[in-house]
């Protein structure tokens, strides 16, 4: 844009603006009378302080000025399945402004009884382009790139690259530790999330930790307590909403989060243990 | 000396000779200087299966040596996504 199409996109803003919130049939109508994307559009009115009204329920907990922060973030989502489908949804909606979603896969009849972007209609679509039509959905200022690759050492650093944080949405060990170690090495925050059966857990590998003792010895490996309890619908949610309030914390640099300590739910008992481990981590001798 | 014993996500006691077999809490007497090996050990949890063990709401490794009225959680690994 031109400095005078940067003005006038901003009187045409401050004009269709309703106090400070921005309501979305304006930022449409700018999108479209000025040739911008709707992330364009949606991080000018970020600039000037303008609120888009999507985001007035959010501004309590979250400030426009933090707005324009997860607007300007690139989170990394590894599997789009269950824990994905939870995680995809509430990045898009709390208006983290890139999106990528990694999978190799396409869905299953047995992915309906939790994951939330498998529906019948779905049955053999790749997770991925079914994750990024859902985002484009319901967040279309959200920039979101569908993946279809599996995650290793050896396609983790170009997968990764520019990251603002990582969401570990795997469902085994081997993917997992390679994820782990990757984003140690890279130093990309990365939220951990695991389920099975009425148990998850939750930990954040920050840059400078190593959160690999946490999977030690889970090599050969491939499926823990999931094996013998499955994945109902209501674990997935759960551990995922605990990730992304983990990830919006550590974007924003705000509260305790997860650093150095693991989180074990049980939602059998409804349950909680928190387990400390110290920086350098607790090791056989 | 004795422990507190926390068992998650469907490890039991598989010690048919103690009191708290099948169950996933209890207290339990054992000798001075039991590791946390010794004590799945004594236990009988599945040698294959690859715990996650705390001591106090600590991360601790299977050679750490307990202590009188320690509180002992382990769990089993989760995979799932």
């Amino acid at each position: 844009m031109n400095t005078n199409d940067t003005v006038n996109l901003r009187v045409f803003l401050l004009e269709e603006a309703r106090g400070d919130l921005l309501p979305w049939a304006a930022q449409a109508a700018a999108a479209e009378r000025f040739s911008l994307s709707l992330a364009e559009v949606e991080e000018t009115a970020l600039e000037m302080g303008l609120l888009p009204a999507r985001y007035q329920r959010n501004r309590e907990t979250i400030s426009t000025g933090q707005q324009l922060q997860l607007f300007r973030s690139r989170v990394v989502v590894i599997g789009c399945g269950g824990l994905g489908g939870y995680l995809i949804e509430e990045l898009a909606r709390l208006g983290v402004g890139e999106l990528v979603c990694i999978d190799p896969d396409v869905f299953e009849e047995h992915n309906l009884n939790r994951q939330l972007l498998s529906a019948p209609a779905a049955l053999g679509l790749a997770k991925v382009e079914v994750a990024a039509a859902r985002v484009r959905a319901v967040n279309p200022a959200v920039t979101v790139s569908p993946r279809k690759a599996a995650f290793t050492r050896d396609t983790g650093p170009e997968l990764l690259c520019g990251a603002t944080v990582v969401m570990d949405g795997l469902d085994n060990f081997p993917a997992r530790i390679e994820l782990i170690e990757t984003c140690r090495d890279m130093a990309i925050p990365l939220v951990h999330g695991a389920i099975g059966g009425w148990y998850g857990r939750v930990a954040s590998q920050l840059p400078g930790d190593d959160i690999s003792h946490l999977v030690a010895g889970l090599q050969g490996t491939a499926k823990g307590v999931e094996a013998t309890f499955g994945n109902p619908s209501f674990t997935p949610a759960v551990v995922a909403s605990l990730q992304v309030a983990e990830a919006c914390k550590i974007i924003l640099g705000q509260g305790h989060t997860l650093r150095h300590r693991l989180l074990f739910i049980n939602l059998l008992d409804m349950k909680v243990e928190e387990i400390r481990f110290r920086p350098t981590p607790a090791v056989s001798p | 000396m004795k422990l507190e014993i926390r068992l998650f996500a469907g490890l039991r006691c598989g010690n048919p000779e103690l009191p708290c077999y099948g169950q996933s809490e209890c207290d339990l007497e054992v000798p001075e200087g039991t590791t946390i090996r010794e004590l799945r050990t004594i236990l009988a949890i599945d040698p294959a299966i690859s715990l996650l063990s705390m001591v106090n709401n600590h991360h601790e490794h299977e050679e750490w040596v307990l202590k009188d009225n320690d509180r002992v959680g382990m769990f089993p690994p989760i995979g799932g996504g």
